[in-house]
């Protein structure tokens, strides 16, 4: 509490002391009090749910935790949160750290599918349900359930999408998230299966921007300036996407060369809706992230949950954009 | 040699050549050391000594000639090589891990351990503390050496380096940074090692100690070997006038004045200056033509006075003035704009930039002399100025660009007094001038102390060295334990007198 | 007559690798490039990677002022992101102002946090690593909770102009970098402050000795750091049209390496304006080489530390010749 307490008063001198007078920006009421952790469950009849989140510097993360949050004050359980910050021994000593509290299910959010299984194992030597979601872990044995979307779908529709755009013939670009992390190998996947039905696509580049829009912009701009054709590109992300997509209208080309993305973030849909990117595709972090906190209340009541509960990937074009703005 | 008969020559070195790219270091040099002597190695900067003593350690290779160490040829091909020998350096730079005992650092990189790795602690600390109580040295072997003494420091170097059985010892300028008091106790413990049968090889610019502690002197000049006679057979102006090739008269261009000190005007005074535990009560003036000395042993507080006036730290009360108006020093800035200047005694560390040029080094305290509209630097002005200042204080160098670490100390030292002289301070405060330089720089700095004192420069002078104090000052003031114990006029000076004042 | 000849020619190319090095590398590297990747060589390419290294090589100028120091600045990145949410947030469609207070905001936000770098490490005496570390992490803290982890998005054309803009046939992102460069050029090679600044990194106590306000240096040095990062903030939120909280990550190692390729030395002292801005380009060329040749980013990343000390080797070369 305390250093959120001096988080907040160093952003109140730096951030609102700097900005006072200037007009709002519109984000700076919400940042107070929100997501900030209750006191230890301390009313016996009250469930409490402990969340432990990869990365809430990752825009679709904090929609999860948001989700997670609001779905826990409306069913009246208790909502506990913490940021593995983009490291999974954080996320184990958060967890260890759930445990001593009591707290009674536990929501993993894994940011590394191997680092992260002693979370798993921890809460079931506990005897403390877990459920694992959105993210994998590769050994599921002491989680209680998977909620979750497949990412190998998601590179499935993105690519099966370009394969249709392009006719099932030509030279198409693919830019990768960061290897090793699970997402970006399960998209990968995902487009190589559709791949492997078109022997005609040829991918004549592969390469990583490590999910970042301006390491994607540089990249596009260095093929375009090859001069080489390039029939569609495939980013793994939206921001990947979009950085792709502005280096290509920059050089005129919009019209020649689709680019589509994964994770329907805002400027994605802006860009479908406005005829940019070619599609998107949406996970659901509401499905997701409120399945995941009813079937770890259900287990927390002893009720018998299923191992595996699958959140569908949904493909965004200019068709369908306007249901999920 | 004849009085070394019966005695077999311990090492020898034989028409050894060695050259840099340029420079030939050393032309056909040879030396003989034999046991039981203090072999003194004389020299300007730039003759030829460290160049020699690299060799010996095996830091460099000779191009030519040999080396002959107990009857065998000597190889040697890094510094612990010839250590393991039996041939001992003590640098003049301390190396020393400051935060490790005494004992620790004696036995560094030969620890005595257990078969579990274990440092058999106690055993090491009685054994080092033998060592010192056989040579009657005051020091606990487990004192951390931070809370050592300069000397006390280099007395444990001497105790490291003949414990390892040296045979041989070279001590380079031991003496640099200790004071007279000090270099007693060092003296004693090199005649014991003279008892033991032990050579030591005795690098220094200081003639006193040359003549007080040599059995022989050998002299290079320019990288050739110049004489090697008994020390006896040299005096002062022949060895100078071997080692510069010529001969210095007025070493002290002030001692030829008869009654130079003038009298009247003070430019600058201090009045009660006292920070606790440093010094107290200070008061004295310098009067405008005046060179006055202030002597005192290590820890007498003359450094910590001096930096007190020039702004470095701030005193708890007492006042200084200039020209009698009261002025305020809160820091370097404030004390050059009262016009005041701070030759350092450490030059390293607070007189120059190493790694910049002699130019930007020289104009860096009154860059302001080389602006244009205030911030603007005026490189054509710049280069007249240091080309004028290198010219006056004669500094050797091939270019005002080349790195001031490039230099001798002389001319490093140079470097700094150009550096003020550029601003034409009315008072500057002189920190051990010479220390670490040759004979001839000493006594070109000597000639332009002389020169500002009568150019109406007040000059105070710091220094250790009784004859430089005696022959370049005009009045002395002895600190002894951060309070004035003495002042003494020129015709008062005495080398007794004085430093009984310093001890008290 | 002809060895001779021979000898000094072999002198002369000896003594011009010395100085120049690092150009002679650049150069070099060029020449390669356009020999093996037949687009390389031509100035629409040649914009490319201006405009590519415009907002590091912004941010790396700043970095090598502090280096000349003696210090470090490793919080470049997250006072980047800061200021680049800050600025951005007041260019929205849902927040319109004029262009010029989103853009003061940010560079104040900018100088604000490099100051207090600054403060830290001359008067507080907080080792430059340390203090700067915690701005790092405070910074980007910040950045979160202002923009609760989401990115600023819906940007006004007019700030985005910035980044995707021209002036005639050249990229607003290069003349940015250019008036930067000349500035800091100016001011680090013909004026007093860039004397100070030399030598107080070059030797503190002789500095101080020599008048020279030390602290007031010190600070100067951060607090225009950290304008030079709010600078790059601005040029990547507007090129990549989003204030991103996450952004600049990173950003801090390709600025020190720039300096350091350029022939800063971490000691302090040492270091042009000019050298780290060929390091910039010399790391720039490379990236956009070898995506055109297709060579994976990993590659690419082990090619980079080879350079680095490639170029710390050359430099003390250099010295060494002297």
């Amino acid at each position: 509490m305390k250093k959120r307490c001096l988080a907040g008063l160093l952003s109140a001198i730096m951030v609102f002391g700097l900005l006072a007078g200037c007009g709002s920006s519109g984000t700076e009421e919400k940042t107070e009090g929100e997501s900030t952790t209750k006191e230890e469950a301390g009313d016996k009849d009250q469930i409490t749910v402990a969340c432990t989140w990869q990365d809430l510097a990752n825009e679709y993360i904090m929609q999860l935790a948001e989700v997670a949050e609001a779905y826990c004050e409306e069913k009246g359980y208790q909502y506990v949160s913490a940021d593995g910050q983009g490291d999974a021994d954080n996320q184990v000593s958060q967890v260890e750290n759930f445990i001593t509290q009591g707290v009674d299910a536990i929501v993993l959010n894994p940011y590394d599918k191997d680092g992260c299984i002693p979370c798993a194992q921890k809460a079931a030597e506990a005897g403390i349900p877990i459920v694992v979601v959105c993210t994998q872990l590769s050994d599921l044995s002491s989680a209680t359930a998977f909620v979750g979307s497949n990412d190998v779908e998601a590179g499935e529709i993105e690519m099966q999408m370009v394969a249709d755009a392009i006719d099932g013939k030509g030279d198409i670009a693919v830019i990768l998230g960061p290897t090793g992390i699970s997402a970006q190998a399960d998209r990968s996947q995902g487009i190589q299966n559709i791949l492997d039905k078109y022997p005609d696509i040829n991918v004549i580049y592969e390469e990583s921007a490590n999910w970042d829009r301006a390491e994607a912009m540089t990249l596009m701009e260095n093929w375009l300036q090859t001069g080489k054709t390039i029939n569609a590109v495939v980013a793994q992300n939206d921001e990947m996407a979009i950085g792709a997509y502005n280096a290509i209208a920059a050089a005129g080309k919009q019209k020649d060369i689709p680019v589509v993305g994964i994770d329907a973030i805002a400027d994605a849909l802006k860009s479908v809706e406005e005829g940019g990117l070619l599609c998107t595709v949406f996970q659901n972090a509401k499905a997701q992230s409120e399945t995941a906190i009813d079937v770890a209340v259900q287990a927390a009541k002893g009720e018998k949950v299923d191992d595996w509960y699958d959140v569908p990937f949904e493909l965004v074009t200019s068709d369908n954009v306007g249901d999920y703005k | 040699m004849e009085e070394k008969e019966g005695k077999q020559m311990l090492l020898e070195i034989r028409h050894v050549r060695k050259e840099f790219p340029g420079v030939v270091a050393l032309d056909d040099v040879s030396l003989e050391i034999f046991p039981g002597e203090v072999h003194a190695l004389m020299g300007e900067n730039g003759a030829g000594k460290s160049t020699l003593m690299k060799i010996l350690a095996g830091i460099y290779k000779a191009d030519a000639g040999e080396i002959i160490y107990k009857g065998e040829p000597l190889t040697v091909h890094n510094p612990k090589d010839s250590l393991e020998q039996g041939i001992s350096i003590i640098h003049q730079e301390l190396n020393m891990i400051l935060d490790m005992t005494v004992e620790q650092n004696l036995f560094l990189g030969r620890e005595l351990a257990g078969k579990t790795g274990v440092v058999k602690t106690k055993e090491l600390v009685k054994r080092a503390q033998e060592q010192f109580d056989e040579l009657g040295i005051a020091i606990r072997a487990t004192d951390k050496i931070r809370d050592l003494s300069v000397a006390q420091m280099q007395m444990v170097e001497i105790v490291k380096a003949t414990s390892y059985n040296a045979d041989v010892i070279i001590m380079d300028e031991p003496t640099s940074a200790i004071t007279d008091h000090e270099v007693d106790k060092l003296f004693e413990m090199i005649e014991t090692l003279k008892r033991q049968n032990k050579a030591v090889i005795y690098i220094s610019h200081k003639m006193d100690e040359i003549f007080k502690i040599a059995d022989r002197i050998t002299v290079l000049r320019d990288g050739k070997y110049i004489d090697s006679k008994p020390s006896s057979e040299f005096d002062h102006d022949s060895l100078v006038y071997c080692m510069v090739g010529r001969e210095l008269k007025d070493m002290y261009p002030r001692d030829l004045k008869e009654e130079a000190a003038p009298v009247g005007q003070e430019i600058f005074s201090v009045k009660d200056l006292t920070r606790e535990k440093e010094f107290h009560e200070i008061t004295f003036q310098v009067d405008k033509g005046e060179i006055l000395g202030i002597y005192g042993l290590m820890g007498a507080g003359r450094t910590e006075l001096m930096e007190t006036i020039f702004g470095l730290r701030r005193p708890d009360r007492g006042t200084i003035a200039v020209h009698g108006k009261e002025v305020q020093i809160q820091s370097p800035k404030s004390a050059i704009k009262n016009g005041i200047a701070f030759v350092s005694e450490d030059r390293k560390l607070f007189g120059l930039d190493l790694g910049a040029s002699i130019r930007t080094n020289i104009t860096i305290v009154y860059l302001k002399k080389i602006l244009k509209l205030r911030h603007l630097l005026d490189f054509k002005k710049e280069r007249k100025l240091v080309d004028e200042a290198v010219e006056l204080l004669r500094i050797k160098t091939p270019s005002k660009e080349v790195r001031v670490n490039t230099l001798s100390g002389g001319n490093q030292q140079k470097v700094v007094l150009a550096k003020w002289l550029l601003g034409d301070p009315e008072v500057i405060i002189m920190d051990e001038p010479t220390r670490g330089i040759d004979v001839g720089a000493k006594a070109e700095i000597y000639k332009l102390m002389d020169k500002l004192a009568s150019e109406g420069k007040a000059i105070i002078m710091i220094s250790s060295e009784m004859p430089e104090l005696m022959g370049m000052s005009d009045r002395v003031l002895v600190l002894h334990e951060g309070a004035l114990t003495g002042e003494f006029k020129r015709a008062e000076f005495s080398q007794e007198a004085i430093l009984a004042s310093a001890i008290k | 007559m002809n060895t001779k000849k021979g000898q000094k020619g072999k002198d002369i190319f000896g003594k011009i690798l010395g100085k120049y090095g690092i150009y002679v590398a650049l150069i070099l590297m060029v020449a390669v490039l356009a020999i093996i990747t037949p687009s390389f060589f031509n100035t629409q390419n040649f914009i490319n990677v201006l405009r590519q290294i415009s907002i590091k090589a912004v941010m790396a100028i700043g970095v090598t002022i502090v280096i000349m120091t003696g210090g470090i600045d490793l919080s470049v990145g997250s006072v980047l992101a800061l200021s680049a949410v800050i600025a951005t947030s007041f260019s929205t469609s849902d927040n319109p102002h004029p262009l010029a207070i989103s853009l003061l905001l940010g560079i104040l936000v900018g100088l604000v946090c490099g100051a207090v770098n600054g403060f830290c490490v001359a008067w507080l005496k907080v080792a430059a690593f340390i203090a700067t570390l915690a701005m790092t992490t405070a910074a980007r803290g910040l950045a979160m909770i202002y923009t609760n982890g989401r990115p600023v998005i819906n940007i006004l054309p007019e700030y985005t102009n910035i980044g995707n803009g021209f002036v005639g046939a050249v990229p607003i992102p290069i003349i940015v970098m250019v008036v930067v460069i000349v500035i800091a050029v100016y001011l680090m090679e013909f004026t007093k402050y860039g004397r100070y600044i030399r030598a107080v990194g070059g030797n503190e106590q002789a500095a101080l000795v020599s008048g020279i306000n030390v602290k007031l240096i010190k600070f100067s040095a951060y607090a225009i750091a950290g304008a030079t990062c709010a600078i790059a903030g601005i040029l990547l939120s507007a090129r990549t049209m989003t204030g991103q909280p996450a952004s600049g990550e990173g950003y801090e190692l390709d600025a020190i390496a720039a300096a350091v390729i350029g022939g800063a030395s971490l000691s302090g002292g040492v270091g042009t304006i000019s050298g780290t801005v060929v390091g910039m380009l010399i790391l720039g060329v490379l990236t956009n080489g070898l995506d055109m040749l297709g060579v994976s980013s990993y590659y690419q990343q082990v090619i980079k530390g080879v350079i680095i000390v490639a170029a710390v080797l050359l430099d003390r070369k250099k010295h060494s010749n002297e």
